[in-house]
């Protein structure tokens, strides 16, 4: 019973946002509270009835007829910021309104628990800004009535006040327990819950970048091979470079090979940092722990990764090919970025878009960057299968995928689009089917 | 012996300078390069180029793969002994490079003196 409640509450969270814990949390305890006010509203019919309160029994109908109106927005995607408001406002009016029909702030039973919704939304949800508004309505409604009525000004109903205060306490004392007994009880188990659910994420997103890195594998043996071929080459001809000059009487000649014997030198050293950055991108990508956000040169990552997936396609399809098109920006600023997080989401795109091309006869990739007003864009554009549009809008969903079992796991678009996101950044996509795709990142300076 | 070698690393260039200095110098060797599939078709259209006497060419290049520059230079030219040289030497790619037209495939890291046999004893 409490679980399918608990799925029913979670049906009203529109699906494909994607919300934090915390906001999840929000907008759990948000339908709670408008739930148990439905009720609340519900039980204080028999009483309108029982004493004859025509006003009170209007306001409650209209009560119960807005409240899943709060909840039906919520639904339909309307801002989590307006349903609040929508609640409060009537809320707070019906609760003016009670008060002001159906005795005053001693002689209405129910009125000052509705007083204490927009305080527990400010302190339960943390809308304090949305709720204080409201609030200072609420009390200053509650400290005129009550002063009037301290005054002996009579409000239109007026009862046994011990048989009210009563009545009231009890009331509203339940209320409340219920509110934040099924408020803490979310709280807690969804808490676990969701504990449960990141190290779940966690597991899974190490998982997807091992398998991004193992299709690597066969890239960077052959990104390591082709430098360390040129250290071996360079060392061994600059050995006999040497046994040359030892041998040689002509003067111009050992000068010549001197100045080839350097060139030797730098050309090894070069090599050997080439396959250094390359093992240190690869122990980068393989990296668990969050990095911290650094300078970084986009169009090197850019170059790098290319190549990379560009050879990695190469050896693992056979008969791929494939005519790449770089158009880096040269005047692209240094953004402050985690540098192992981008390389991840341009391996990513980059793998995407060779895998949507394998097929094509002109098959083409296209790399590009550019300086804009705000920061910086790249796009990854194929010629390639094209998106369809229908499953556009789920492909950044996590374990979104179209290809066959086995191939993907689903999660690649939706880490680059949380990365991206988490750097401020946006990534958007646009494609015709069978004509092109391009994933474009725009990143802030 | 003129030859025409087709690697996308600019300093295959160097290198092979180096290695042959002496036989360049003696004008026992001539070396032309080119750095892509499509570059080394152009060349080889050119009359200055096309009296070359071997193609060494790497596999992996981005654009044309050494394959594809291989089934197209066998179709014009037929009789141009070409070696295909790359750092993936599994039995695969050197049955694909023979069945392709190839006389064979040199392993990366090349071992120039091997090299020099095919080039001037082949």
């Amino acid at each position: 019973m409490i679980s399918r409640y608990k799925q029913w509450v979670d049906n009203l969270i529109p699906s494909g946002e994607s919300l934090s814990p915390e906001d999840l949390r929000k907008r759990r305890l948000f339908i709670n509270v408008v739930v148990f006010t439905f009720f609340n509203a519900f039980f204080y019919i028999p009483i309108c009835i029982w004493f004859d309160y025509d006003a009170g029994l209007f306001s409650v109908i209209l009560t119960l007829a807005v409240l899943p109106v709060s909840l039906i927005m919520l639904k339909k995607r309307v801002s989590f910021t307006t349903c609040v408001h929508v609640y409060l406002i009537e809320i707070t009016s019906t609760c003016i309104f009670l008060m002001y029909f159906t005795g005053g702030l001693m002689g209405s039973p129910f009125t000052s628990q509705w007083m204490s919704v927009p305080f527990l939304l400010a302190v339960l949800i943390g809308f304090r800004k949305i709720a204080a508004p409201y609030l200072i309505i609420s009390i200053a409604a509650m400290a005129y009535f009550g002063i009037s009525e301290v005054l002996g000004y009579d409000f239109v109903l007026d009862m046994n006040p011990q048989y009210v205060l009563t009545f009231n306490t009890i009331a509203q004392t339940a209320f409340l327990l219920v509110v934040f007994l099924i408020a803490l009880t979310f709280d807690t188990t969804k808490r676990k819950a969701y504990n449960e659910l990141n190290k779940m994420q966690d597991a899974f997103v190490q998982q997807e970048k091992m398998a991004s890195l193992g299709t690597l594998t066969a890239g960077i043996a052959h990104e390591i091979k082709n430098p360390l071929n040129f250290v071996n080459n360079f060392s061994e001809l600059s050995s006999s470079l040497i046994d040359e000059i030892k041998n040689s009487d002509n003067k111009e000649e050992v000068d010549e090979l001197l100045a080839d014997l350097k060139l030797n030198l730098e050309k090894i050293n070069q090599h050997g940092k080439r396959a250094d950055s390359i093992v240190k991108s690869m122990l980068q990508h393989s990296r668990s722990s969050a990095g911290d956000k650094q300078p970084t040169d986009i169009n090197k990552i850019c170059d790098e990764f290319l190549d990379l997936a560009f050879h990695s396609m190469r050896a693992n399809v056979s008969n791929f090919n494939c005519s790449i098109e770089k158009a880096f920006d040269p005047a692209l600023p240094i953004v402050n970025v985690v540098q192992q997080d981008i390389s991840r989401v341009l391996l990513n795109l980059l793998n995407n878009a060779f895998y949507a091309v394998k097929t094509k006869a002109d098959a083409k990739v296209v790399l590009s960057t550019k300086k804009i007003k705000t920061g910086i864009e790249i796009s990854v554009r194929d010629n390639g299968t094209g998106i369809p549009e229908k499953v556009r809008e789920n492909i950044f969903e996590p374990f979104f995928t179209t290809k066959p079992t086995g191939e993907g796991t689903g999660l690649g678009l939706s880490i680059c689009y949380d990365i991206i996101k988490a750097h401020g950044g946006e990534l958007r996509v646009q494609s015709k089917e069978g004509e092109f795709t391009e994933f474009t990142i725009s990143l802030p300076i | 012996m003129k030859i025409l070698v087709v690697d996308d690393e600019p300093d295959v260039e160097l290198l092979f300078n180096q290695q042959f200095r002496k036989e360049i110098k003696s004008g026992e060797l001539q070396a032309v390069y080119a750095h892509s599939g499509y570059e080394a078709l152009s060349l080889l259209g050119r009359s200055d180029v096309a009296d070359v006497e071997m193609l060494l060419s790497d596999i992996n290049m981005p654009g044309m793969s050494g394959y594809d520059l291989l089934e197209l230079v066998k179709k014009n030219r037929p009789e141009l002994p070409v070696y295909m040289v790359s750092a993936y030497h599994d039995d695969n790619n050197v049955k694909r490079a023979m069945d392709t037209g190839a006389l064979g495939l040199v392993p990366k890291p090349v071992d120039f003196k091997s090299l020099r046999e095919i080039i001037f004893h082949h």
